[in-house]
């Protein structure tokens, strides 16, 4: 007890030399500490999401990029498949479609049905669920970031501001705003499929222009034919009064859709629909999302350990210039030291004085590493799910 | 109160070589030992305090031959009966000046550190004028403040023995006299032995005895 108080009086008054340790010595632990607690956290979020989801559907080309795309909508897709492909594994189970390829405010806008809300089980948190074409449903990320409440509205992104002639942006009512699942859920915007076929231009609507109040809008006017200047209508909108005017060209079997989540009756139809879609003729790839999350986890776990190896290699060398430092720290207190051993000091109380400090500074290092891994692992599953959304 | 008989030393590796045939020293008496340098006035000290051992020879402190304790009980010796003043006042800069009073209580557990020693530190503090400063860090105390710690520190166990060496070799004639003051009073008080090497011949005055070790030289042994 003596010893203690004695090592934190020096502790305490050479504060500046015992802080530089301690954080030396936090450095060297916490580093691959808060990277064990991350990726642990890591693979369980991305396990857990893949788990979930049986198989998946999706334009031949990388699986993992299919994955990463289907369950948290951020790898860019170009190739499609039709959305016509359902018919087909219909007869196996469950197709439930993907469409990201617009977004509103650089936040993924996710076209699917009303099927895909039930199989993650995602409830509303207020408002209402998608009723009808032109609605969204904001992830309660996406509602805290924006700051939106059902009845607000969103814009979808233009794809190309210079093309006047292009597809205008959707202005999208905000139906309802979902429960935090602290999934990529929580950060995309969710729109039915048809909704993400408009704002593709799979379907339009016609405004009655002729009841436009806004002269300033109006270039012709010929009797019932009235020539509106598009540059000043930047985006299309959906309302009670225009809905029914909007409708698709086309068959909805032929629209695109990005992936398609796959929910097979049972072990036979799992076998039977990788068995059809494994061919080489398919236009389409299925793949198991849990193996090709376990196959990028193994990378990163290979590349964990090399992380690991390379924290031991700078801990052995923090471990050296701490015994360096107590070691000149020792000759600079010879005298402290030889006039306590006059006194009738025993050099095993001397040892025990420098080891108590030494222990101080431990400890205080090893309250910083437990607080802070303790603040990583609560915060884990956030920085996580921000760092697989981007 | 010490008696040393038939003493011999000398450091391993060194030509130097300390024999004393025979010194004695009474309770209460204070004694100045003085001489060149490399004479052995400090080995002196360090035989008497236990730090050195004899090759030889007896050192009776009391009714304790510390020359026959083993290592554990000589420290105990020198902690509990013996206080030390140094030329260097010797003060640990990280503790205050009462945790530097109360070192000797700090570093071992022979001595028991309880309310009277506090009170104890607060009685030696008043009596040396430090009693305002007892919560101070020693650096920021003058030259002169700085030994009367290293005297009450010395004090503290209230030791049967005091020994200093050149303890006032730091000092300006203003504070020299003072601590010099201080020490004789509290071994007169206390009746305590004072031993203290000194290369100041203007102190000498205030000792009882002083002992030359220049005759050493001369003669070969001191006796």
């Amino acid at each position: 007890m003596k010893s203690m108080r004695l090592a934190w009086r020096y502790v305490q008054h050479h504060r500046m030399k015992s802080v530089l340790m301690v954080f030396c010595i936090v450095l060297t632990v916490l580093l691959p500490v808060a990277l064990g607690i991350l990726l642990s956290s890591f693979n369980k979020q991305i396990v857990a999401r893949a788990n979930a989801t049986p198989l998946l559907v999706g334009a031949r080309g990388s699986r993992v990029d299919l994955t990463m795309h289907a369950l948290y909508f951020q790898v860019p897709v170009t190739d499609t498949i039709r959305m016509g492909l359902e018919d087909s594994i219909k007869e196996f189970g469950q197709a439930i479609p993907i469409h990201v390829r617009i977004s509103a405010d650089h936040i993924p806008v996710v076209g699917t049905t009303l099927e895909y809300f039930e199989f993650r089980k995602m409830s509303l948190r207020n408002g209402d669920g998608l009723m009808r074409l032109g609605d969204c449903v904001l992830g309660s990320n996406v509602a805290r970031l924006f700051n939106k409440e059902p009845g607000d509205f969103v814009l979808t992104d233009r794809e190309n501001v210079f093309e006047i002639a292009g597809d205008y942006p959707l202005k999208m009512r905000v139906a309802g705003i979902l429960n935090r699942t602290r999934t990529a859920d929580d950060d995309a915007i969710f729109v039915d499929i048809k909704t993400a076929w408009v704002v593709e231009g799979f379907g339009h609507g016609h405004n009655d222009v002729t009841r436009s109040h806004d002269d300033n809008l109006v270039m012709d006017r010929q009797g019932n034919s009235v020539t509106l200047s598009p540059a000043v209508l930047p985006y299309t909108e959906i309302t009670d009064d225009n809905i029914g005017s909007f409708h698709f060209h086309g068959d909805f079997a032929g629209f695109p859709v990005t992936s398609l989540i796959v929910i097979p009756r049972d072990n036979r139809s799992e076998a039977l629909l990788q068995g059809r879609f494994d061919s080489s003729e398919s236009v389409a790839c299925m793949c198991k999302p849990i193996h090709e999350v376990e196959t990028l986890m193994g990378l990163v776990f290979r590349v964990q350990k090399f992380f690991y190896a390379n924290a031991i290699l700078i801990g052995v060398s923090t471990l050296l210039l701490l015994v360096l430092v107590v070691a000149l720290s020792i000759r600079l207190r010879e005298r402290e030291m030889q006039t306590m051993f006059k006194m009738g000091c025993s050099r095993a109380t001397i040892f025990k004085l420098i080891a108590a400090e030494l222990l101080l500074v431990f400890f205080c290092a090893a309250i910083v590493v437990s607080v802070s891994a303790w603040t990583i692992g609560r915060m884990a599953n956030e920085i996580v799910s921000g760092l697989l959304v981007g | 109160m010490i008696e040393i008989r038939n003493l011999k030393f000398r450091y391993p590796n060194s030509g130097f070589r300390l024999r004393v045939d025979a010194m004695s020293i009474c309770k209460g008496e204070r004694v100045a030992v003085v001489g060149p340098s490399g004479s052995g006035k400090t080995t002196l000290l360090n035989l008497i305090s236990g730090i050195s051992i004899p090759e030889s020879g007896q050192v009776q402190v009391g009714t304790t031959d510390i020359s026959q304790l083993d290592d554990r009980r000589r420290r105990d010796f020198r902690i509990s009966r013996i206080g030390a003043v140094f030329q260097q006042f010797e003060l640990v800069d990280y503790l205050s000046v009462r945790e530097n009073i109360l070192l000797p209580y700090l570093i071992t557990n022979v001595l028991k550190l309880d309310r009277l020693v506090q009170q104890r530190v607060d009685e030696l503090a008043r009596q040396t004028g430090l009693s305002d400063k007892l919560a101070r860090r020693v650096q920021l105390l003058s030259q002169g403040e700085q030994q009367r710690v290293a005297i009450c520190r010395a004090l503290l166990p209230s030791p049967e023995l005091i020994v200093a060496d050149e303890p006032t070799g730091n000092l300006d004639p203003a504070n020299k006299q003072r601590a010099l003051d201080l020490l004789f009073q509290q071994c007169q008080q206390g009746n305590l032995t004072l031993i203290a090497v000194t290369h100041d011949h203007s102190i000498l005055g205030g000792f009882n005895r002083t002992i030359d070790f220049a005759d050493f030289l001369d003669s070969g042994s001191n006796s």
